[in-house]
């Protein structure tokens, strides 16, 4: 503010140049070798324009091939109402007479190529085609669902949303993938977290995408799940299944690789300061589901579903007047209404070790209440130090 | 020579079954109902008899039966006293009056709706799954009775095997089930935000398995179904039928005092399955009728639905010709069944 200004140069009262000011402010620059030689100048105008028209050539080729490849995907009768952009210049030059704009519109370049409209509207009427046709498919019922309702077609639609969280918004981290089975039977056994089952959604991604076979596996969600509306259609249509024995040995018995959270709604719903201690796991159920089909148990810890909404309280009369497990309170939710439904980005690890084959044992010992109170604690104590490994490497909750 | 009796065998069941099995050179079948059949059916012998008749004992003895197939039900939605006391009192007394004249078999329909739809089942449910289902309509309180009744008899008398067939939702143009009956309504009820999975089973099909258990041993419950399931959105759509989404909370809540009201049961009359399988899945396992029964449906169950829903197309067409008496192929099937030597004769023996 104290400097003065440089003569010629405008002043804003703070002190700053004006922007328009600031453009002429910039030194002039170098004098070009050939000052003073027209034809230089001239021959090297005529090269750009050359250029520019053999760009613009290649352009226009380019989008006509674009345009004929588009015709052939659209479907019949769309030709009839392609706009064609050189009639409609010529009916409104004939329409404004002088007043049309001819100068501007033959800067038009590409943004006037009729080549490009035509091609558009193929691929639009193409996508709404489609996109009408599998409506009305799905509409008539005409979509197959497996022996458990899972709906491939809704799979797909919905894997576009999974993937952003697993890549973009929680930058899910997964080691161990090798130790997947590829093919046949298995049981992964991982920690629940986070209050919503969003840990169940992201293993399952996880698989999807690190697996060469691309496996999809099937969590057993607890049975208060099905008696949401809208969550339990989601829960069949992804291919999860109600956590029943019976259901989880006729998964397994098929070859599936079956998700259980032995917590079940104990760890789910565990409050922030108990985060990463792992709950009572069932009665065991899992071991016996196991042992009966002879699959192995694949251990998994998944680190940063607990911090996703950190409960600080639950309100039992509320939980109890909604039929639900229990009622949360975090630091947004109830009191910022949906808004505290969006959970917090944080970093996730999803770690899977070695798998767990039970062949000492025959079906026999599913019978036996020590030998699978053994075994359950013994895979609880894997996971819990797989836990506690990767949390010693955590250095933020936010970042990894 | 086998004999078998029919018990409701002027109902649609009972005509289907007897056809078929007056159809076998090997089976004298005998058919009881409380009113004769609308369908001449040639070498039937028809009693006419109440199935709660203290005669029938007699009758079975006498003629030594070995099967018997109880297919007199009345399928109705709210409990009346009489149905109450032909489906539930008869059913007892008729499987005492069997186990009394040494019948070998009973064969029964009931329905995998026993189970109950409720979160806590299994997906696949076996036959030896806890019958959990908590009903207010009368068809499903009064199977389950005599489905508990069955379970506590048969384990006292081992000598005559109850052969009961737990059917899913079958379907056919001409079946009155809940679930056709659900499906013939111009707008089907729905609960917003539920997609129940079922599953159904042909009546062609159902027909089958009931020829099959009065012809071969067999012992205790068995789930029948057509593989594959099916969700109620699917089966709405398949069918072109709009459905109406209610809050699920709205029908729980207005379901006591609805049901308790004369006016409200007529409304209720557009829940033909109540509101507990419009909203959990209810499929049974089958692993029982593939591997022991060794039946298998013919049409499965995405077929059975196309064949319904070709059914219900031409049906419309055809009301006319379905109510001629004495329609041409009915008479062709009598002297078929008469034989060409005796087709000279023929006289068809009512009653």
């Amino acid at each position: 503010m104290s400097e003065p200004a440089a003569p010629g140069q405008a002043m804003n009262d703070d002190g700053w140049l004006a922007i328009d000011d600031r453009a002429a402010a910039t030194p002039p620059a170098a004098p070009q070798a050939d000052f003073g030689d027209g034809l230089a100048i001239d021959d090297r105008l005529t090269a750009q324009r050359q250029q520019e028209s053999e760009r613009q050539g290649r352009l226009h080729e380019e989008l006509s091939r674009f345009a004929g490849a588009a015709q052939r995907l659209a479907p019949p009768g769309a030709e009839a109402l392609a706009p064609n952009v050189q009639e409609m210049q010529r009916q409104l030059s004939r329409l404004l007479g002088p007043l049309y704009p001819r100068q501007l519109i033959e800067q038009g370049g590409v943004w006037l190529n009729p080549d490009l409209w035509r091609g558009a509207w193929y691929v639009s009427s193409y996508l709404l085609a489609a996109q009408t046709g599998s409506l009305r498919r799905r509409l008539a019922g005409e979509y197959e669902i497996d022996d458990f309702g899972r709906d491939q077609g809704f799979i797909d639609l919905l894997m576009p949303l999974m993937q952003f969280f697993y890549r973009n918004y929680w930058r899910v981290e997964v080691s161990g993938s090798q130790h997947v089975p590829e093919q046949g039977r298995g049981l992964l056994v991982a920690n629940h977290s986070g209050v919503l089952p969003f840990d169940g959604a992201m293993l399952g991604v996880a698989l999807y995408n690190e697996t060469a076979s691309q496996r999809l596996p099937r969590a057993l969600a607890d049975s208060w799940f099905p008696t949401l509306p809208f969550i339990s259609t989601l829960l069949h249509k992804t291919g999860q299944a109600p956590a029943h024995p019976i259901t989880a040995l006729r998964l397994l018995e098929r070859d599936e690789l079956v998700v259980v959270f032995p917590e079940g709604t104990k760890g789910i719903g565990k409050p922030y300061r108990d985060r990463y201690q792992l709950r009572r796991f069932g009665r065991g159920g899992f071991i016996k589901v196991a042992l009966q089909a002879g699959a192995p148990i694949v251990p998994v810890a998944i680190v940063g579903a607990e911090e996703i909404y950190p409960m600080i309280g639950r309100v039992e009369p509320v939980a109890r007047l909604l039929g639900m497990p229990y009622f949360p309170l975090t630091p947004t939710w109830p009191w910022t209404g949906p808004l505290g439904l969006a959970p917090l980005p944080t970093k996730w690890f999803i770690d899977i070790g070695q798998p767990i084959h039970l062949d000492g044992y025959d079906a026999r010992a599913a019978a036996n209440p020590a030998i699978v109170a053994r075994l359950s604690d013994q895979v609880r104590a894997v996971i819990q130090r797989m836990l506690l490994e990767r949390l010693a490497q955590r250095r933020s909750v936010f970042f990894g | 020579m086998q004999t078998v009796v029919i018990t409701g065998v002027s109902g649609y069941w009972g005509q289907r079954v007897a056809q078929q099995l007056l159809a076998m050179p090997d089976l004298r079948v005998l058919g009881v109902d409380r009113r004769p059949p609308a369908e001449l059916l040639p070498g039937l012998d028809f009693i006419k008899a109440d199935i709660r008749n203290p005669l029938l004992v007699e009758l079975l003895r006498a003629e030594q039966v070995d099967t018997l197939l109880h297919l007199a039900w009345r399928q109705r939605q709210w409990r009346r006293e009489e149905d109450f006391e032909s489906n539930v009192l008869g059913a007892m007394q008729l499987f005492g009056a069997c186990v009394d004249a040494g019948v070998q078999q009973v064969v029964w329909p009931s329905s995998t709706a026993v189970y109950g739809a409720q979160p806590e089942n299994p997906l696949y449910m076996p036959e030896s799954t806890p019958l959990a289902a908590r009903s207010s309509y009368a068809w499903l309180h009064d199977t389950l009775e005599v489905e508990r009744f069955i379970a506590s008899f048969a384990a006292e008398y081992p000598g005559t095997r109850f052969a009961v067939l737990r059917f899913a939702n079958i379907i056919g143009v001409e079946v009155d089930s809940p679930l056709t009956r659900l499906l013939r309504q111009p707008v089907w009820p729905d609960l917003l935000g539920f997609d129940p999975l079922l599953q159904v089973i042909d009546a062609d099909d159902a027909l089958a398995a009931l020829v099959h258990a009065a012809r071969s041993p067999l012992d205790g419950p068995i789930n029948l179904a057509a593989p594959g399931i099916l969700s109620l959105c699917q089966l709405a759509g398949r069918l072109g039928r709009p459905t109406l989404p209610i809050l699920h909370w709205l029908v729980y809540w207005g379901w006591p005092l609805m049901s308790s009201l004369p006016a409200g049961r007529e409304l209720l009359a557009w829940f033909p399955l109540e509101p507990d399988y419009l909203r959990y899945p209810w499929i049974a396992d089958l692993s029982r009728m593939q591997g022991e029964l060794g039946l298998l449906p013919q049409w499965s169950a995405r077929q059975a639905v196309q064949r319904l829903v070709e059914g219900l197309r031409v049906a419309g067409y055809q009301a006319a010709a379905a109510e001629q008496p004495y329609a041409a192929d009915q008479l062709e099937r009598v002297l078929a069944q008469r034989g060409a030597a005796a087709a000279g004769r023929v006289q068809v023996d009512v009653l």
